[in-house]
């Protein structure tokens, strides 16, 4: 169960990008962030493996603080939130193993990974999780030779060889088309439903929202402004997330 | 839309009555502004200043480069006497320019920096960067600003003086363009018997230079790191290192090779080891840097990505940083092998070891023609390694 209460973010120039944010999520859920560029997105989920360092409030993570923890206890802490991001972050000269691989390093107690080595056990591991994002052929291949959509499939298999409970996605279908992002968001939700991970993802179309939350928080200005089933966004709610001005669009 | 007329108009009066009262919001001299018109005033009293100084220098040596060899006329021994009479009249070859001179101008050019505040448009506000807020000239053409004008004076002056200083004569060197002809004649024809020798000797000056870069990435690949400044954010400590290696990186690269290779020669002694500390030295501050900007121009995706699983530090240095920066840092390395075999000739010169000391010598004994063999050499191997350099370069990058 992650928890979040009252969490504000003020960044050094000024900007408050998250203001008196609380909000609960239950394991196994997959709940999807809303809202306008700028409006805290990318703060909050990075808030939470603490990439990004709150200005105040708390977190807890299964009862563990993740706020207040120490260098190696937010490293044991993050080690438990997979986070796939809009950009893929690959190592773009590395092979796709090495890739998979380096989500292992939270766990490494060998010298080996110092020389770029891992264990027999791990990268069994590493192809297993391939295989489930289906391109166990292309291990040996430098991962700026894949296409978007399975470079992020790549990046998935590396947040799962963490072993995760949380899965944070900031925007992970944003420089995809619209099959490609359908292809990468069900993976997201097999993992979801099939390992019980409990998935925070930020979205832009309100209708892959739909698609895929179980529920949806909205966020505007850094304040939440939402919080309830994709069911209940009306035209209403949704001018008031997005503006007057908005026009809902589908997304195939 | 204003028209042009209005524009000057607009300009006119903010040099004239509006800036004094001070009620436009365009106001020149309005309190807001004082302290960048302060900055600004003494730069331009600086470029007044100058100007003012300059341009009598360049007056000064027009009058004795035109006026005083119509007296005396080409003739060597008489441009002595000439150059003698000046030195009598306590004229040195810089025109006797002293500060306490340049501070009576100073002095004197007072007014204009004062002046120049009651408009928008002095030289001092465009090199702040601060001309732009300040400034209702924006339909006026470039050519007719103030600005422009003080900029091309002291362009022509600071050329004029130059061109003084140095004492550029091209007449002269048409005169005596034989000499040059005789040696280039001699250069031409190398003398072979040495070549072997030079072989050996330009072995020497690529071995140092080769030993000299790998020492230099020893050290300058760690140091690089602690350099680079998105590695190093976080604590005031990690500043605080960052700030001192920066600035060894920045102090060791501005001294060159040739210093450091009079220094070394007087504690080791004539010969490779003193020229391969020399180019050490001067390498490990300008590879560092250059691997550190490299290091700071990541894409900054993956270290996120992998902090984020967990990973230390250096973890995330080895996993994230390292692939991206080892191609540009090995393309960086043999650029500076290339450069270091270049430079080692250089220090030769001054008993740095390799070719360099040959050459030294057989110039010294004026035998150009073996000048020319060594010189022959130089530039094969140059070339090669160049075209090496720029290979690798290729694929690496
Ligand atoms: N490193 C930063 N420094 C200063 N301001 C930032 C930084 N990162 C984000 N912001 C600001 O914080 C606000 C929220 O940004 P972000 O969380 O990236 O929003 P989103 O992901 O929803 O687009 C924006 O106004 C953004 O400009
Ligand atoms: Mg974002």
């Amino acid at each position: 169960m992650l928890e979040i209460r009252n969490l504000t973010k003020i960044y050094p120039n000024g900007t408050l990008a998250l203001d008196n944010v609380s909000l609960t999520v239950r394991d196994g859920e997959f709940v999807v962030v809303l809202g306008l560029s700028g409006s805290g997105k990318s703060t909050l989920l990075r808030c939470i493996n603490r990439l990004v360092e709150p200005t105040s409030g708390t977190i807890l993570l299964d009862g563990k603080e993740v706020t207040g923890a120490s260098e190696a206890e937010i490293r044991r802490i993050r080690r438990s939130i997979g986070m796939i991001f809009q950009q893929f972050n690959l190592v773009k000269r590395g092979t796709v193993l090495m890739n998979v691989l380096s989500g292992r390093l939270g766990y490494v107690t060998t010298v080996g990974p110092l020389v770029y080595r891992f264990p027999a056990a791990d990268i069994q591991r590493a192809m297993h999780n391939l295989e489930r994002v289906g391109i166990a052929d292309r291990t040996r291949q430098r991962a700026d030779t894949l296409s978007g959509g399975q470079q992020q499939r790549v990046a998935i298999a590396r947040a799962l060889m963490q072993e995760p409970t949380l899965m944070l996605a900031d925007e992970p279908v944003a420089s995809l088309d619209p099959a490609t992002s359908h292809s990468v968001l069900r993976y997201v939700e097999e993992i979801n439903r099939d390992q019980g991970i409990t998935v925070l993802c930020s979205l832009h179309f309100l209708s892959l929202a739909r698609r895929y939350a179980t529920r949806i928080i909205a966020l505007k200005a850094g304040k939440l402004v939402f919080d309830g089933l994709p069911s209940e966004i009306d035209d209403a709610r949704f001018k008031a997330i997005y503006g007057e001005d908005a026009i809902q669009v589908e997304i195939a | 839309m204003a028209t042009e007329e209005e524009i000057r108009l607009e300009a006119e009066l903010s040099i004239g009555t509006q800036s004094v009262v001070g009620s436009s919001p365009h106001s020149v001299l309005s309190t807001q502004h004082v302290p960048r018109r302060l900055v600004a005033f003494l730069l331009d009293w600086f470029i007044a200043g100058y100007a003012i100084y300059t341009g009598l220098f360049v007056v000064d040596a027009l009058i004795h480069a035109l006026w005083l060899p119509s007296k005396v006329n080409a003739n060597p021994a008489l441009d002595m006497i000439a150059y003698t009479w000046r030195q009598s009249e306590g004229v040195t070859t810089l025109g006797g320019v002293t500060l306490p001179k340049f501070l009576f101008f100073l002095l004197v050019s007072l007014p204009i920096p004062i002046l120049l505040q009651f408009t928008n448009d002095t030289l001092g506000l465009r090199l702040m960067g601060w001309a732009r807020p300040l400034l209702p000239l924006e339909g006026r053409p470039w050519y007719r600003t103030l600005w422009v004008f003080t900029a091309v004076v002291i362009g022509i002056e600071t050329f004029m003086a130059g061109w003084y200083i140095t004492e550029v004569d091209p007449i002269f060197y048409v005169q005596r363009f034989a000499r040059g002809w005789r040696i280039s004649k001699q250069l031409l024809t190398p003398d072979w018997s040495i070549f072997w020798m030079s072989v050996q000797l330009m072995l020497e000056s690529i071995f140092l230079a080769l030993i000299a870069t790998v020492f230099s990435i020893v050290f300058a690949v760690p140091l690089a790191f602690l350099g680079a400044r998105n590695l190093m954010r976080g604590s005031p400590v990690r500043m605080a290192i960052y700030t001192l290696v920066r600035g060894f990186f920045n102090i060791f690269r501005s001294i060159q090779e040739l210093v450091f290779a009079i220094i070394f020669v007087t504690v080791v002694g004539i010969g490779p080891f003193a020229g391969m500390l020399a180019l050490f030295v001067h390498s490990v501050a300008s590879l560092g840097k250059l691997y550190s900007e490299q290091i700071e121009n990541i894409d900054p995706g993956p270290m996120e990505a992998i902090t984020a699983t967990g990973a230390t530090r250096l973890q995330t240095v080895l996993y994230a940083v390292a692939p991206q920066v080892v191609p540009p840092f090995l393309a960086f390395t043999i650029y500076r092998w290339d450069i270091n075999v270049r430079t080692s000739i250089v220090v030769g010169f001054v008993g740095g070891g390799g070719i360099g000391l040959a050459l030294f010598q057989y110039q010294q004994l004026t035998q150009w023609h073996r000048v020319g063999t060594v010189a022959f050499l130089t530039i094969i191997v140059v070339w090669a390694l160049d075209a090496l350099s720029a290979r690798v370069r290729e694929k690496l990058i």
